[in-house]
């Protein structure tokens, strides 16, 4: 993962806290990430890059702050597989038993995976999937009518 | 909800049979619904979930426009393709 700043880790709690500036794929803004239970043995030591993440990393909203086992990550899609977005689309990535389901909060899509990732590109997915079935015809009713042409006036084709 | 009962397989058959939907496969299942003439519902169905989590049957039920009871009667079998279109119209 790109662009990352610096770990601080507390080694009490067991939990580390990672400033860094998210890749394009998401908001350009620094967030905080939390991750439980780090795998790394270097990342007990500050300014550390850290190569590979595993699925305990939880992106938290900082409205969540507190909820460090938070099942709830609030991202922000700014590209599709093969589109770029005009504005950023919202979406929510929760924990679903042993899987997770990201779900777009402006479209009735939805991403399935066994962890955030793939649950956010399988979402991806559906959105471009989503847009070019859109773009074909106009044989949709007037929900989906409506879905297109917020699609168009987001997406740059 | 009933969704410990079925996998995505389940609701992919009973989709196609019932509901006459035909899926792509693009790394997940997805396809529409036709009513009266339009392309009225999307559906989404993931691969291989047995059971089906009760988030990801959620969001099935809601994508076809039905309340989870309902989603259940469709796979199960009581609600027919003719009462399924009374409900979304």
């Amino acid at each position: 993962m790109k662009g990352i700043k610096d770990i601080n880790t507390s080694d009490s709690e067991n939990l580390a806290r990672m400033n860094f500036y998210l890749s394009s794929d998401f908001s350009s803004s620094s967030v905080d990430l939390f991750f439980v239970n780090p795998r790394h043995s270097h990342a007990s030591s500050s300014n550390v890059q850290v190569v590979e993440l595993n699925n305990d990393i939880i992106i938290q909203d900082p409205e969540l702050k507190n909820n460090i086992y938070g099942q709830i990550c609030n991202i922000k899609i700014n590209i599709l597989p093969t589109k770029t977005l005009k504005t950023p689309l919202d979406a929510i990535i929760e924990s679903d038993d042993s899987g997770f389901i990201a779900r777009a909060i402006d479209l009735p899509l939805y991403g399935y995976g066994d962890d955030r990732i793939e649950a956010m590109d399988n979402l991806k997915i559906e959105i471009e999937t989503l847009y070019n079935d859109l773009m074909e015809d106009d044989e949709f009713t007037d929900e989906w009518l409506l879905i297109k042409r917020f699609l168009m006036d987001r997406i740059l084709d | 909800m009933k969704n410990a009962k079925f996998n995505t397989k389940d609701v992919k058959d009973v989709c196609e049979k019932k509901l006459h939907i035909e899926f792509r496969d693009g790394g997940e299942f997805n396809g529409w619904f036709w009513l009266d003439g339009k392309k009225a519902k999307r559906i989404t169905v993931p691969k291989g979930r047995k059971p089906i989590p009760p988030k990801t049957y959620q969001s099935m039920a809601r994508q076809l426009g039905l309340q989870v009871g309902q989603f259940d009667s469709l796979l199960e079998c009581p609600l027919k393709l003719k009462e399924y279109k009374q409900i979304i119209s």
